[in-house]
């Protein structure tokens, strides 16, 4: 029979880094708050029939967000056989909050104080016997990221499984308090055919003199009017509401707890992590570094070491070919320099020139040749899946050094830092910084981006938030710009970074839009978050991640890409003549470029009114990767030069550098792909919310990719046409939405001066 | 059509059946949305209980 076990504790006290470590599993862990919304199963490394439960990070029982109501149901109707309860060493008084209630669930609890090792470091001392016997549980000391400890915690566990007898805590609250819920327990009855589980009645108590309204839902109250008074009668003696009472009653045990369980080497000393603060939180500095590091993240990833190897993967492996350590080059570059075309002489051949390996295209070409397969087949192949999952993989490299930042600046606790110094800018507009991290999730995808707003409490805020988090450029994302940044502009450096910056500019754009309309209008939540402590990223942790992520694009471009680009190819490759299907000769005949000519004119007004554009923007709804793999096969980068450095010169030579901006701007912003909308509707649970979402982010998208084509055009060739007096009317129209005073403003004002 | 055809031809459509069924799998089960994230637990079947295992 399997018994489960489910770990608890505070949001980042390291809660998935244990579950990992305990269950083989490598769930997504990330230092800062909040990155576990819902609860997940794995089973126990050395014994499956131990069921290990992940909970949502929550700081108490009384539930106040989805995760935390996601955590207490499942602790109360579930009933695990144990909780493992993971406690932050560095941050114990906080943290024994939640220990308290959860010793008061009737369910055997093992405590697992986490980051011990950072306990150690700082010279504190923490006695884990007394701290035993003071909770009246196990306790253990751990270190989830360096791994010691976990498997004693996980024998406590089980061991804390096969006990019967139903535990309670070994503290106590002031005799008051403790005779105040002696009365309410007395007035307290189960539901008719239910029953309270043994062990579990002082936590109904508590919470009924509380008045938890989710509680009070599951238990008969034999005499309301006495308990009203026996609650009334301890406000009255405490001077205080029932609620702070009890939280005043856990504070004072606990304190009573830490004073004799735990000694401090310095109470008054400035950590590390404070002193870094200062300058990374500070008021003038913050934002101007954190867009310093966003900057150097992605032009880093994309123009410079991810750059070298994607043109090695772009031009060498999916390309004509490449010299084995580019022996050779150097001769071969003589001997062109040293060319003349007059001469008569053949052109040097790049093969000729050390050890040429040949691209997969050239090899597969002449490998299905060899073997005298027939030109559809071959076009197919070579074409379709070659050319079309060539160019969406060349971008691999890049991806794997985005990530690999992404990685360090999330271990590092930065990210958590980001929400932090965003929620200053946010707060002017009427948003909250909880809405940016479910973008900052958005970064690696936008799917579990907009799974992380459960987090956010406010429905309206959350909303929001699910409107405008795929505005932020996802890794799918990534070859897009890499490809227009390279093919277009040559890797000119602000590119890239500009793609990030316009995704965040969207964001409070439309956050500020949509906070003045009814639909959103009203205060937003307060943002409380603890900021985590700073620390070297593992290296083996950020690689993890790293080619985690990295592995699931190339997953993805093995399924749904590839059958995307076998669609494309077919669709390209095929159209009717004389009313019969026939392989075309030109790809301006075929089925897509029929397709793509009758949507093309909406395009137009943006600069890319070419249908290949058209085509590759509504295959990128399928999946971002899709515009570069339909670019792909569409602009034959299967058919490169032998030294593969004109691979994108066809994509070049059709757009200028103000479409191509504007067809990248219309790209990152518009509809997301097709998995992204599916979790917009699972979130929002609502298909009239959900198009509203899609279509506010396309407009959005169609207007911001008109500006950039119609204002470049107006500065670089001066002419005033009809489509730059549309965009200029639009955006006298968006200004307007975006300045016009906030309705809740005007509330307020006209609040303050009737009380006058 | 050669016999090269019809092997390489076997070859590719039984890689695109093995891709087609996989995201249709993935999705029906809800273990993969298909977006193809690193994060693929991190979205739970959101129509199913996480321990039944059942259709809620």
């Amino acid at each position: 029979m399997s018994v489960t076990i489910a770990l608890a504790g505070n949001p980042n006290s390291g809660k998935t880094t244990l579950f990992n470590s305990l269950t083989g599993l490598n769930q997504f862990v990330g230092n800062w708050p909040g990155v576990t919304v819902e609860k997940k199963e794995g089973a126990l490394k050395d014994n499956k029939d131990v069921i290990v439960m992940d909970l949502p990070g929550i700081y108490s029982l009384s539930p106040y967000s989805l995760e935390e109501v996601v955590a207490r149901n499942y602790l109360l109707d579930e009933r695990p056989d144990a909780i493992l309860n993971i406690v932050d060493g560095t941050n114990i008084e906080r943290n024994l909050y939640l220990t308290t209630q959860l010793l008061e669930l009737g369910i055997p609890v093992v405590v697992a104080v986490n980051m011990i090792d950072l306990v150690d470091k700082k010279g504190d001392v923490l006695d884990v016997e007394k701290l035993s016997r003071r909770l009246g549980c196990d306790v253990v000391r751990i270190s989830a990221l360096k791994g010691t400890g976990v498997r004693e915690a996980a024998e406590k566990a089980l061991e804390a499984t096969r006990r019967t007898a139903a535990p309670s805590p070994a503290f106590a609250f002031s005799n008051t308090t403790e005779r105040t819920l002696s009365s309410v327990a007395g007035l307290m009855k189960p539901k008719p055919g239910q029953e309270i589980p043994k062990g579990q009645k002082r936590f109904f108590a508590v919470k009924l003199f509380e008045g938890d309204e989710k509680i009070v839902e599951r238990v008969v109250v034999s005499d309301a009017a006495a308990l009203a008074a026996v609650r009334e009668k301890a406000e009255r003696e405490f001077d205080d509401d029932a609620e702070s009472i009890i939280t005043n009653e856990r504070y004072t045990c606990i304190a009573a707890i830490v004073e004799e369980c735990f000694r401090k080497k310095s109470a008054s000393r400035v950590s590390a992590s404070d002193k870094i603060d200062r300058v990374i939180t500070n008021k003038w500095l913050a934002f101007p570094l954190f867009a310093l590091v966003m900057f150097l993240v992605y032009y880093v990833s994309v123009t410079t070491v991810g750059a070298w190897s994607t043109d090695w993967a772009n031009d060498g492996l999916f390309g004509g070919g490449w010299r084995l350590f580019g022996i050779g080059t150097a001769d071969y570059e003589a001997a062109v320099e040293a060319f003349d075309p007059t001469s008569g002489a053949a052109e040097p051949d790049s093969a000729g020139f050390g050890l040429w390996i040949p691209g997969i295209p050239s090899l597969a070409d002449n490998g299905l040749q060899w073997a005298g397969v027939s030109g559809w087949l071959r076009s197919l192949i070579v074409d379709g899946i070659v050319g079309g999952l060539g160019a969406v993989l060349g971008f691999v490299p890049q991806m794997f050094v985005l990530f690999i930042f992404l990685a360090i600046l999330e271990d590092c606790g930065y990210m958590a830092r980001i929400a932090f110094i965003m929620d200053r800018i946010f707060r002017k507009f009427g948003l909250s910084g909880k809405s940016f991290i479910p973008i900052l999730i958005g970064t690696g995808c936008g799917v579990p981006g907009l799974m992380a707003s459960r987090a956010i409490e406010n429905d309206r805020d959350r909303k929001m938030t699910l409107i405008t988090t795929t505005f932020i450029p996802c890794g799918a994302k990534l070859p897009v710009i890499a490809l227009i940044s390279g093919a277009i502009f040559g890797g000119e450096w602000w590119v890239a970074p500009s793609a990030y910056f316009a995704g965040i500019a969207a964001i409070i754009s439309s956050g500020v839009l949509l906070k003045k309309t009814w639909l959103f209008s009203g205060e937003s939540a307060p943002f409380v978050m603890e900021l985590p402590a700073y620390h070297l990223p593992a290296a083996t942790g950020v690689l993890r991640s790293a080619v985690q992520r990295s592995w699931a694009f190339v997953k993805k471009a093995g399924t749904i890409i590839l059958l995307s680009v076998v669609a494309v190819w077919f669709l390209s490759s095929f159209g009717f003549e004389d009313g019969k299907l026939v392989q075309v000769e030109d790809l301006g005949d075929g089925i897509l470029a029929h397709v793509g000519r009758s949507v093309a004119w909406v395009f137009a007004p943006l600069g890319f009114e070419d249908w290949k554009a058209a085509v590759a923007t509504i295959t990128g709804l399928v999946a971002k990767e899709n515009v570069v793999g339909t670019f792909g096969i569409l602009y034959g980068f299967a058919e490169v030069a032998e030294d593969g450095a004109e691979i994108w010169g066809s994509l070049a030579a059709s757009f200028t550098p103000i479409a191509a901006y504007s067809l990248l701007i219309f790209n990152l912003l518009c509809a997301p792909c097709f998995a992204a909308i599916g979790a917009i509707r699972r979130e929002m649970n609502n298909w009239k919310w959900t198009l509203f979402a899609v279509s506010y982010q396309t407009f959005f998208a169609y207007f911001a990719a008109l500006c950039v084509y119609q204002y470049g055009m107006l500065l670089t060739t001066g002419i005033f046409s009809e489509g730059t007096a549309a965009t200029l009317a639009l955006t006298v129209v968006f200004l307007f939405l975006l300045f016009r005073p906030r309705k809740d403003a005007f509330r307020s004002v006209k609040t303050k001066l009737e009380a006058v | 059509m050669t016999l090269a055809d019809w092997i390489i031809g076997a070859l590719v459509f039984a890689v695109l059946a093995a891709a087609f069924f996989k995201v249709v799998k993935g999705r029906k089960s809800g273990a993969e949305c298909g977006c193809g994230c690193s994060s693929c637990a991190d979205c739970p079947p959101p129509k199913q209980d996480v321990k039944q295992g059942k259709d809620t």
